[in-house]
C-alpha cells in the first residue's frame, strides 16, 4: 500500500496524521483541565497520549512542532498562557518529549515499551518543573516538592504509559500508521 | 461482530489475533531499569524528605524569605505574593491558603498540610508552604549545607 502512495500524497497523509494527533491534544487538555489535582499544578498528563503515538510517527521538526501546539492548547484552557506559569507547562513538555524520543532513538521496541517511554517521560516533564520551580520561584524550598514529584510522575507515567501499550497492542490503525511512518 | 468486520476489510494482510485474545503487556530491558531508577529515586527521596521529626511548625517562603510559625497555635497569616496578599490560616495543627490573587486558584482547592515534609504553593504568587519538624536542627543541617 505505501508502495503505492505518491511523495505528496505521503506527506498530506503526515499532515493529517500530525493535525489529529495535535486536535487529540487539545481535546485530552481539556478533559485534564476537569479532573482534579493531588497537589496545585500536577498533572496527570493526559494530553501527552498523541506526544508518546508521535513519537515513532512524526519526523522530529513536526514532534517538536506538536509539542509547541499541545502547551498552546493546554496554556489557552488554564488561562495561563500569558503569564510565567505557561513556562512551566512549555520546560516539561519539551523535556518529557527530548527524552522520550531520546530513548526511541538508544532503544528500539524490542528495548523499551510505552511504559518506559512514559515513565521516562514523566519523569523529566517533573523534573524539569521541579529545576525551573527551584531557580526562578521558591528557591531551596523546592526540594520539597521531590518525593510528591517523583512519586506521581511515576504513578501517571506507568498509567498512561500502560494505557499506551494496551492500545497499541490492539490499534490496527496504529500498527497501520508506523508502518507508513516507516516509510 | 467486531472480529467479522474486521477480516471483511482486510482479508488478506491482517491476520491478528482475535479481539477477544487478551494481550498482556510485556515489560522490557529498559522498561525495568527505568521503573527501578524512579523508585530508587522516589524512594530516596521520601526518606530524606519525610524521615524528619515530628510536625512542629509551618514555613511559609516568599521571595527568598522564610517566615516560620508555629503549628500548634492556630492563626491567619498574610504575606506579600508576586500577585498581591496571600492568606494562609494554621488550623488544628494543619495549614492551607485561605485566599489568594491567583487566577486558578488551585492553591485554595489543594489539602491542607499537616505532616512533616508536606508542603503546598501558589505558583502565581510564588508563595511555598511546608511541614517542618524541629526547627533549630533544620537550620544546623542547612548551616551545615551552606
Amino acid at each position: 500500500m505505501s508502495m503505492m502512495n505518491s511523495t505528496r500524497s505521503y506527506a498530506e497523509g503526515r499532515a493529517r496524521l500530525a493535525s489529529f494527533l495535535a486536535a487529540l491534544a487539545f481535546f485530552l487538555s481539556a478533559v485534564e483541565y476537569m479532573l482534579p489535582r493531588p497537589v496545585p499544578f500536577m498533572r496527570l498528563g493526559l494530553a501527552n497520549l498523541p506526544i508518546l503515538l508521535a513519537v515513532d510517527l512524526l519526523p522530529f521538526g513536526s514532534y517538536i512542532t506538536l509539542v509547541f501546539v499541545k502547551v498552546l492548547g493546554m496554556s489557552i484552557l488554564s488561562g495561563s498562557l500569558f503569564s510565567y506559569v505557561a513556562l512551566f507547562s512549555l520546560a516539561g513538555s519539551l523535556a518529557s518529549a527530548l527524552v522520550m524520543r531520546g530513548l526511541r532513538f538508544v532503544a528500539t521496541e524490542r528495548r523499551v515499551s510505552y511504559v518506559g517511554l512514559c515513565v521516562a517521560g514523566a519523569l523529566a516533564s517533573n523534573l524539569a518543573q521541579v529545576a525551573l520551580a527551584r531557580v526562578f520561584v521558591f528557591g531551596a524550598s523546592a526540594r520539597y516538592m521531590l518525593p510528591a514529584f517523583l512519586g506521581l510522575g511515576l504513578i501517571s507515567g506507568l498509567v498512561l504509559g500502560a494505557f499506551a501499550e494496551l492500545f497499541a497492542l490492539n490499534s490496527a490503525w496504529l500498527r497501520q500508521a508506523k508502518e507508513d511512518a516507516r516509510g | 461482530m467486531k472480529r467479522g468486520k474486521g477480516s471483511d476489510a482486510n482479508p488478506a494482510k491482517d491476520p491478528a489475533p482475535s479481539r477477544l485474545e487478551r494481550q498482556s503487556i510485556k515489560l522490557r530491558l529498559f522498561d525495568v531499569v527505568i521503573i527501578a531508577l524512579a523508585l530508587a529515586a522516589f524512594s530516596a527521596s521520601a526518606l530524606v524528605i519525610y524521615g524528619g521529626p515530628a510536625p512542629s511548625s509551618l514555613v511559609i517562603s516568599t521571595d527568598g524569605e522564610d517566615w516560620i510559625y508555629p503549628l500548634n497555635e492556630d492563626r491567619v497569616v498574610q504575606v506579600q505574593g508576586k500577585l498581591g496578599l496571600v492568606t494562609i490560616a494554621i488550623e488544628g495543627g494543619r495549614a492551607r491558603f485561605l485566599d489568594s490573587p491567583c487566577q486558578n486558584k488551585l492553591c485554595i482547592g489543594a489539602a491542607p498540610i499537616g505532616v512533616t515534609g508536606d508542603w503546598s504553593a501558589c505558583l502565581p504568587s510564588g508563595v511555598f508552604i511546608r511541614v517542618e519538624g524541629d526547627v533549630d536542627e533544620h537550620d544546623e543541617f542547612d548551616a551545615i549545607v551552606r
